[in-house]
């Protein structure tokens, strides 16, 4: 997949004065400059990949937003009672809370950096672990395969949606460290299947057997021939394991097993929500879940549009 | 075929025996292990912990603790839940049905709606309806099931309060909870209003993992459909002056569902999870929100039992659709 080059002739052929003097121009993509292209391709791919950047830019530039406008974008410890428990307005975007009258829309950008942190957090940790594990049994084969695939069968047998917020009540104390490291620790699994199936195909390959005759030792065929072929459905796995995480820290949350207050993310928001769901403050539960789901769509539609970019199959 | 069943059976027993391993350990490693509702617990005196220490055989050594927790699990009662005082096995044995009927009556509305509506859309493709189904199932795909729960709630049960909030039964309606011998009783001089109640109650749950289902599923069919529908044999099946419907029934969309019920047999699993989420949100009284109650007061006996019916769940459904897998596509042969 790395050697792949794509062949452009280059427009200017045409418009050179002398024919002797035509030299047909060969624009040679990289790879990533490749990838990149056929990702701006993808329909919707490149607008969910700006809507991300927004909302990156939106919760990670919180405490900024909220020193250029101190009226509009509250700092999660600020909080107006007089306005406790109103709807949406021009004042509060989302409305806000029936407690205090923290605004909604500041606790939504506020909230979306420890819960986006511990998407990308968990899956790279999930990523690494889950490659290396993939990597040992679709290499090596055999006995060592079965058994570490074994290992990854009991992960996957067992609902993570259960796993998860058993190891986030027992080990998170509502630490966002805590939550990450679990959540990464249990998301390895569905990465290793992966590694392991494109190695299995890729160790029979020719250029890996080249290796082997060139006495490359197994690390350096693994890290160095084996790991760059297998880097598109990888990084699939990768951004789809995001949008998974982040609705799963949001239920765990929800449910009182992941983050609390103080610790904001749009899970522990919403947890609270529920408590005055009944009396009929839609706003409070709807704008924070809205935010999740605005996420994993675009998150979705970034891995959609990665996978048809990385997908050596797909000739343009 | 038989013999792949068997075979295909028999490789789930070092699985099963496995996951109780790692589950045995993984609780082992809790701070305070299998005591953990305890071990912090400063208004229990020392004689009072050591007590029920001793009572559930916590102060054997480890091995010996799991010997017998498997021996429980395979012959006995499964151990005594630590805060309910019945058995395990008991204690989520009343909650399975529920879970079970959740789980079936979704899938059923899922189907229902999905596989006609990818097999329109593949019909009809590029039209509006085509379009709208796509649509849907983009937004239905990364719709998470807990947050759309709540918002059907917050509209169906809250808003306009043409479905109940919470529960299986209305319980001023049947004096009872669900599944009691009373309630059996009550039930089997009411059925109709029985049944009634019952569908009022499962409706919002049911739709609530239906819609997910609906956006995968729907989206399967339809390019399973597209892809027979241009294969020479349905094209011969037009020249030889077939009517339309029966090309389409018989000769495109019998074939077209192979590869569909393979796909909805291997989301079984997730259908599991699906209502796991549910009934967290609606107070479903099933094995979900069991779990979640266990959780809470970290009713480690209870845990382990749940954890480990979860696993042959969905070991269950995997060799299930192994075996869909296996009858569905007689090209592959399983000698």
């Amino acid at each position: 997949m790395l050697d792949a080059r794509q062949v452009d002739v280059s427009d200017d052929i045409g418009k050179k004065a002398y024919p002797d003097e035509v030299e047909i121009a060969f624009k040679q993509y990289s790879f990533k400059e490749m990838t990149f292209r056929r990702f701006m391709r993808h329909p919707i791919a490149k607008w969910a990949a700006l809507a991300m950047l927004i909302i990156l830019v939106a919760c990670y530039g919180a405490p900024i937003w909220h020193l250029l406008f101190p009226n509009f974008i509250q700092a999660p410890d600020q909080y107006t009672p007089a306005d406790a428990g109103t709807g949406p307005s021009l004042k509060h975007l989302f409305g806000t809370d029936s407690f205090n009258g923290h605004d909604i829309f500041s606790l939504v950008l506020y909230g979306g950096r420890l819960s986006l942190m511990i998407g990308v957090g968990s899956m790279v940790i999930g990523t690494i672990i889950g490659v290396t594990w993939g990597a040992v049994a679709g290499y090596l084969g055999g006995f060592v395969d079965a058994l570490l695939m074994r290992v990854t069968d009991v992960f996957l047998t067992v609902p993570a949606l259960l796993l998860v917020p058993l190891a986030s009540r027992i080990f998170g104390q509502a630490e966002p460290w805590h939550i990450a490291i679990i959540f990464g620790l249990l998301s390895w699994p569905f990465v290793s299947r992966i590694v392991r199936g494109s190695f299995l195909q890729l160790r029979e390959l020719q250029f890996t057997e080249a290796a082997v005759a060139l006495g490359t030792s197994p690390l350096r065929i693994i890290f160095r021939h084996l790991l760059p072929n297998a880097v598109g459905p990888i990084l699939v796995a990768f951004t789809l394991g995001v949008g998974s995480n982040v609705v799963l820290e949001a239920f765990v949350s929800f449910l009182g097993f992941g983050l609390r207050p103080p610790n904001d993310s749009w899970g522990s928001t919403l947890a609270s929500a529920q408590e005055v769901m009944i009396q009929g403050n839609w706003w409070w539960i709807t704008f924070p879940g809205l935010a999740v789901v605005a996420t994993v769509m675009c998150i979705n539609f970034i891995g959609d549009g990665l996978r048809d970019a990385l997908d050596p199959k797909i000739v343009d | 075929m038989v013999g792949y069943a068997v075979r295909r059976f028999l490789q789930l027993i070092p699985t099963l025996f496995l996951i109780t391993l790692l589950l045995f350990v993984g609780m082992q490693a809790v701070p305070g292990g299998p005591m953990q509702a305890f071990a912090f617990n400063i208004h229990m005196s020392q004689a009072a912990r050591d007590a029920i220490i001793h009572r559930w055989g916590l102060d054997q050594p480890v091995g010996i603790q799991y010997i017998h927790w498997l021996t429980s699990m395979l012959t006995g009662d499964w151990q005594t839940s630590f805060f309910r005082n019945r058995p395990v096995r008991d204690v989520i044995g009343a909650t399975l049905p529920a879970t079970l009927l959740l789980m079936t009556t979704a899938f059923i509305i899922q189907e229902l709606i999905a596989l006609p509506a990818g097999i329109l859309a593949a019909l009809r493709r590029y039209s509006v309806f085509d379009q709208a189904i796509t649509l849907f199932s983009y937004v239905g795909y990364s719709m998470p099931t807990f947050w759309l729960g709540l918002m059907l709630l917050l509209i169906f049960a809250v808003e306009f309060r043409i479905a109940p909030v919470a529960g299986v039964i209305d319980i001023r309606l049947t004096g009872a909870p669900f599944l009691t011998p009373e309630y059996n009783t009550w039930f089997s001089h009411n059925i109709l209003v029985g049944i009634f109640d019952v569908a009022h109650h499962i409706i919002l749950p049911a739709i609530t993992i239906a819609i997910v289902g609906i956006a995968g599923d729907s989206r399967f069919m339809r390019s399973s459909m597209l892809d027979t529908i241009h294969q020479d044999y349905v094209r011969t099946a037009r020249a030889k002056g077939l009517p339309e419907r029966s090309v389409v029934l018989k000769h495109a969309l019998r074939n077209a569902l192979l590869p569909v019920i393979t796909n909805v047999a291997y989301q079984l699993p997730g259908l599991f999870s699906g209502a796991v989420v549910t009934e967290a949100i609606f107070s479903w009284p099933g094995m979900g929100q069991l779990f979640f109650e266990a959780l809470t007061q970290f009713d480690y006996p209870l845990l382990m039992g749940i954890l480990f019916v979860a696993a042959c769940l969905v070991l269950f459904f995997n060799l299930l659709a192994d075996l869909a897998y296996a009858i569905a596509d007689p090209r592959i042969s399983y000698a």
